[in-house]
C-alpha cells in the first residue's frame, strides 16, 4: 500500500511529464481500440452478406443434385425437412431449380430458373429487400418473374415486360410460356445478378411438369443456431439427404474470410507497432530521464530491487490510469461508429456508384470484448516493459555514476 | 547559419540515447506508412490486372448501345479498329471478341452460359485462360469447333476433351441458331463464374452462331503492357475511332464492380493510413516534447550565459530540422526496402485458403485474385509520405522551439 502511495505522489511530482506518458498510452489505446472495431465490423458485414441474401445458413439437397442438378435429382418427402426445420426453430424455404432460355424479341439468355415461395423467402434471406426495380413476387400462380439486374440488362427487360420462357420439362416435353417481369434484383452475387429468374413455385410446377419436385430447401435460424450445428441437427432429422453450412457450400467466400482474417492479423500488427512505438520511446525517454532521480534514491539506500519496484508500480498506476481513460475514449468512438457508421463516400450519399454499380460505403465498426482487451494488454504491457528496461539499468549503476548521468 | 547547424548537430549527439529514441520514432512511423500504402495499391494493381485480363483488356471498343444492350445485334465492324488499336505504342495485344449467352446442352442437362469467341492465338499470354487448362489443350488456330469451358461446367454437363455438346442461342435477327461444339479442354481460373459459366470458342463459330459477318466483333479488348499508360493510349484510340460506330471505355466503365470495389478498399485503406499518421504524429510530439521539456535546465544554463533567445529558438529549430531529415531518410529507406522485398517475394496467404474443390482462389466480383500479396511501390508514393512525415515533424517542433526560450531561468537553475 505505501509503495502505491509512493507511486501516485511520484506521478504528480514531475506532472507534465506523467501527462505527456498518460496521452502517448491513452491515444494508442483508444486508437487501437477504434481500429480493431472496424476492421471487425468489415469482417461481420462480408459475413452476413454471405448468408443473408440467397444462401442462407445452411441448404438441404438431394445428393448429387450440387454436381449435376438435374430437375429428377429432387428431395424425397420435403416436408418432412420443412417439419425438421419448424422443430429446430430455424425458417425454411423449398426451392424448385431448372434451366430455361428466357427471351425477349431478338435477346435470349440462358438462365437457372427458381421456383420460389415468395412468402418464405423473406424468411430465410433478404432477397425481397434486394429489389433495385419494381415488386416482389405477389404469392399466386399468376406468370409473373423477378429478374437479376444483370439478366434483366441482356434481356433489355425492365418491370411490365413480357418474356418468353422456353424449357426442358420434367416429361420431356417443351414447357413454354409467357411471363411478365414485376421486379428486378440487385446487389445480391454476380451469379444471381446475371443468371437467375425466380418465379412461383406453383408457375414452376406448371412450366416444368414438375410435380411439386423440391430441389433445395434453404434454412436460416436468424444467426441463433451457429450454422455447422444447424447443417449438423438438419441432417440428424433427414437422413439420407446431402445437408451443408453456407461454409460448405461458397468455399470462395470462406477463402475471401481467411484471407480477409489474414489481412485483418497484417493490419493490426501495423497497428499495434505503431501504438506500442508511441508508447514504447515516450516511457522509454521518460524513464531514462530519471536516472539522476533513481541513483539520487540508490544514494539514500534504497536496495536495487526497491527502485525497480517502485518504477514498476508507477508504471502499473500510469498504465492503468491512461489505459482506462483511452479505453472509454475507444470504446466511445466505436460505438459511435457502430450505430452511425463511417460514410466513405464522403459525399454523405451512403453508397458508391461506378457505372451504375451500387456499393454501400457505409462502414460500421462491430465491437468486441476482445477489440477493447487485446489493446489495453498490449499497451500496459509495453508501458511496463518501457519503464522497467532502464529502471534496471538505473538501479544497477554505481549511484555516483547515475547522479552525475545526463 | 553554419555555426547553428554544427551546434545543433553536437548537441543531437550529446545525448545519443534521446536522439535515437526520437529517430526510430520518425524513421519507423514512415516506414510504416509507405509498407501501408504500397501493400495496399500492390493488391488493388493485382486484382485489377486480373479481372482486365480475364475480361476484354484494359480499353474495350464496342457499339455505343453495347454497354446498355449487350445484344449480338449491337456488333461493329472491327477490323480496322484492331488495325488502329494494334499499330498504338505500349499495346501489348488487341483482342476481338464475340460475347453472347446460350444454351449448352448433352445428354447430362442444359445450362445457360456466357460464350466468348476469341482468336486463339491472340490470346495465348494475354488471357489468363490458355495457361489455366487443366484437361486436354487450349484452342488453337484452325479450329472450328472447338470449345473449352470450365471444369464446374464440365462436371455438371459430363463433358470432357473429345465429347460434343449443342448451343443453342437467338441471333442477331432473333432466329434460333444451334452449334455443334466439340470439347477440346477443361480450364480452371479459380473464379467460380468462370468455371460454372464461362465457354470459349473460335470467334468464327460465334460469328455463324449470332449471325454476324466477318470481321464483326462484339468488342475490341486491347492490353496494355503497363497499366500505367492506359489514359495516353484511350485518347490516341479515341481519336482513330468513329464516336458515332464505336465507343472507347476503359476497364473503369467495362467491369464497374472491380472497379466500385478498389475505390471503396483504397478510401478504407487511406481512412486506415490516417489513423497510422495520426499514431505516427502522437509518437513524434511526445518524443520531441518531452526531449525538449527535460531540457529546460540545459536551455536556461545558455540563456543565463548570455545566448541571444533567437540563437537558442535557431539552434533548437535546427535540431529539429535535423531530427526530420535524418528519420524520414531512414524511414523512406526502410519502408523502400521492406516493400520492395515484399514486391520481389510476395507474402503467399494460400496457407490460409480451404484445400476443397473449386475453391482453389479468392475473388473479387467474380475474378480472381491471387493469394500471393505483393506491393507496388512508387517513387510517388515514397515521395508523398516522406514530405509528409517531414512536414508533420518540423510542424510539431514548432512548438518545443518557442518553448526553448520561455523557460523559468533562475527556478531551473536552482533546483536539480
Amino acid at each position: 500500500m505505501l509503495t502505491l502511495i509512493h507511486a501516485w505522489r511520484n506521478l504528480w511530482r514531475n506532472g507534465r511529464r506523467t501527462a505527456i506518458n498518460a496521452s502517448a498510452i491513452a491515444v494508442s489505446t483508444a486508437v487501437l481500440i477504434f481500429t480493431f472495431a472496424l476492421l471487425d465490423g468489415s469482417m461481420r458485414a462480408m459475413e452476413r452478406n454471405a448468408t443473408e441474401l440467397a444462401v442462407g445458413e445452411a441448404q438441404v439437397h438431394a445428393p448429387g443434385w450440387l454436381a449435376e442438378r438435374s430437375i429428377y435429382q429432387a428431395i424425397e418427402a420435403p416436408e418432412r425437412v420443412l417439419e425438421a426445420a419448424a422443430g429446430l426453430g430455424a425458417a425454411a424455404a423449398a426451392r424448385s431449380m431448372g434451366f430455361g432460355l428466357l427471351s425477349s424479341g431478338p435477346r435470349s439468355a440462358g438462365v437457372q430458373i427458381w421456383g420460389v415461395d415468395p412468402g418464405a423467402e423473406g424468411r430465410v434471406g433478404q432477397l425481397p429487400q434486394h429489389l433495385a426495380r419494381g415488386e416482389w413476387l405477389p404469392g399466386e400462380a399468376a406468370g409473373r418473374v423477378v429478374l437479376g439486374a444483370g439478366l434483366a440488362r441482356t434481356l433489355g427487360a425492365e418491370p411490365g415486360a413480357e418474356l418468353v420462357a422456353v424449357v426442358q420439362a420434367a416429361d420431356g416435353s417443351m414447357g413454354n410460356v409467357v411471363l411478365r417481369v414485376v421486379g428486378v434484383l440487385e446487389g445480391i452475387s454476380e451469379g444471381m445478378d446475371r443468371s437467375v429468374a425466380l418465379v412461383d413455385r406453383r408457375d414452376f410446377d406448371a412450366l416444368f411438369v414438375a410435380e411439386g419436385r423440391v430441389h433445395e430447401v434453404v434454412l436460416s435460424s436468424q444467426g441463433k443456431v451457429e450454422a455447422g450445428a444447424l447443417a449438423a441437427a438438419a441432417r440428424e432429422a433427414a437422413p439420407g439427404l446431402d445437408v451443408r453450412s453456407w461454409r460448405e457450400l461458397l468455399p470462395v467466400m470462406v477463402n475471401m474470410l481467411n484471407i480477409w482474417t489474414v489481412a485483418r492479423w497484417m493490419i493490426s500488427l501495423i497497428f499495434v507497432v505503431a501504438a506500442g512505438l508511441g508508447v514504447l520511446n515516450t516511457m522509454l525517454m521518460a524513464t531514462f530521464e530519471r536516472t539522476p532521480e533513481l541513483g539520487l534514491v540508490r544514494a539514500l539506500g534504497a536496495t536495487p530491487g526497491r527502485v525497480v519496484l517502485d518504477v514498476a508500480t508507477e508504471a502499473l498506476l500510469l498504465g492503468a490510469f491512461s489505459a482506462g481513460i483511452g479505453a472509454a475514449l475507444g470504446v466511445g468512438v466505436a460505438t459511435w461508429a457502430q450505430v452511425h457508421g463511417i460514410d466513405l463516400s464522403g459525399l454523405g450519399a451512403g453508397n458508391l456508384s461506378i457505372a451504375g454499380v451500387t456499393l454501400e460505403t457505409t462502414w460500421r465498426a462491430h465491437l468486441t470484448p476482445g477489440a477493447v482487451v487485446q489493446p489495453v494488454i498490449v499497451t500496459l504491457g509495453v508501458t511496463l516493459l518501457a519503464a522497467l528496461y532502464p529502471a534496471v539499468r538505473a538501479s544497477r549503476l554505481d549511484p555516483v555514476q547515475a547522479l552525475g548521468h545526463v | 547559419m553554419n555555426a547553428v547547424l554544427k551546434l545543433a548537430w553536437r548537441s543531437l549527439w550529446r545525448n545519443r540515447r534521446r536522439t535515437l529514441i526520437t529517430l526510430t520514432s520518425i524513421a519507423l512511423g514512415l516506414a510504416l506508412t509507405i509498407f501501408m500504402a504500397s501493400l495496399g495499391a500492390g493488391v488493388y494493381r493485382q486484382a485489377s490486372e486480373g479481372a482486365v485480363r480475364m475480361q476484354a483488356g484494359h480499353l474495350v471498343v464496342e457499339h455505343p448501345e453495347f454497354r446498355h444492350d449487350p445484344s449480338p445485334a449491337h456488333a461493329l465492324a472491327a477490323t480496322e479498329v484492331v488495325a488502329a488499336a494494334r499499330g498504338l505504342p505500349g499495346v501489348e495485344t488487341v483482342r476481338p471478341l464475340v460475347v453472347g449467352q446460350a444454351v449448352v446442352a448433352t445428354a447430362a442437362g442444359s445450362v445457360g452460359v456466357g460464350v466468348m469467341g476469341v482468336e486463339p492465338e491472340a490470346e495465348i499470354g494475354a488471357s489468363p485462360f490458355p495457361e489455366r487448362v487443366v484437361l486436354g489443350r487450349y484452342l488453337e488456330e484452325g479450329d472450328v469447333r472447338g470449345a473449352v469451358v470450365g471444369t464446374a461446367l464440365a462436371r455438371r454437363l459430363k463433358l470432357e476433351p473429345g465429347k460434343k455438346a449443342v448451343l443453342t442461342t437467338t441471333d442477331a435477327r432473333g432466329e434460333m441458331t444451334s452449334e455443334l461444339l466439340k470439347v477440346v479442354g477443361v480450364f480452371q481460373t479459380g473464379s467460380e463464374e468462370s468455371d460454372v459459366f464461362l465457354v470459349q470458342v473460335p470467334i468464327g463459330l460465334a460469328r455463324r452462331a449470332w449471325g454476324l459477318p466477318e470481321g464483326a466483333a462484339s468488342q475490341v479488348g486491347v492490353i496494355l503492357g503497363d497499366p500505367d499508360d492506359l489514359p495516353g493510349v484511350a485518347a490516341a484510340l479515341s481519336g482513330r475511332v468513329d464516336p458515332g460506330v464505336a465507343a472507347v471505355r476503359t476497364w473503369r466503365e467495362a467491369i464497374p464492380k472491380v472497379a466500385a470495389w478498389i475505390e471503396l478498399d483504397t478510401r478504407a485503406n487511406r481512412l486506415l493510413r490516417v489513423f497510422v499518421i495520426f499514431l505516427v504524429g502522437s509518437t513524434i510530439l511526445n518524443t520531441i516534447l518531452m526531449s525538449v521539456l527535460e531540457r529546460g535546465r540545459e536551455f536556461a544554463v545558455c540563456l543565463a550565459l548570455g545566448t541571444p533567445p533567437r540563437m537558442l529558438r535557431a539552434q533548437v529549430l535546427a535540431e529539429t530540422l535535423l531530427l526530420a531529415a535524418l528519420g524520414t531518410m531512414a524511414g523512406a529507406a526502410l519502408g523502400a526496402a521492406v516493400s520492395g522485398w515484399v514486391q520481389a517475394h510476395g507474402i503467399d496467404l494460400s496457407l490460409f485458403l480451404s484445400r476443397e474443390e473449386g475453391a482453389s482462389g479468392v475473388t473479387v466480383g467474380g475474378f480472381m485474385i491471387s493469394p500471393v500479396l505483393r506491393c507496388w511501390l512508387t517513387p510517388e508514393q515514397v515521395g508523398a509520405h516522406t514530405l509528409l512525415v517531414f512536414g508533420l515533424t518540423v510542424g510539431i517542433g514548432l512548438y518545443p522551439t518557442w518553448r526553448s526560450t520561455a523557460v523559468p531561468v533562475a527556478d531551473l537553475l536552482r533546483t536539480r
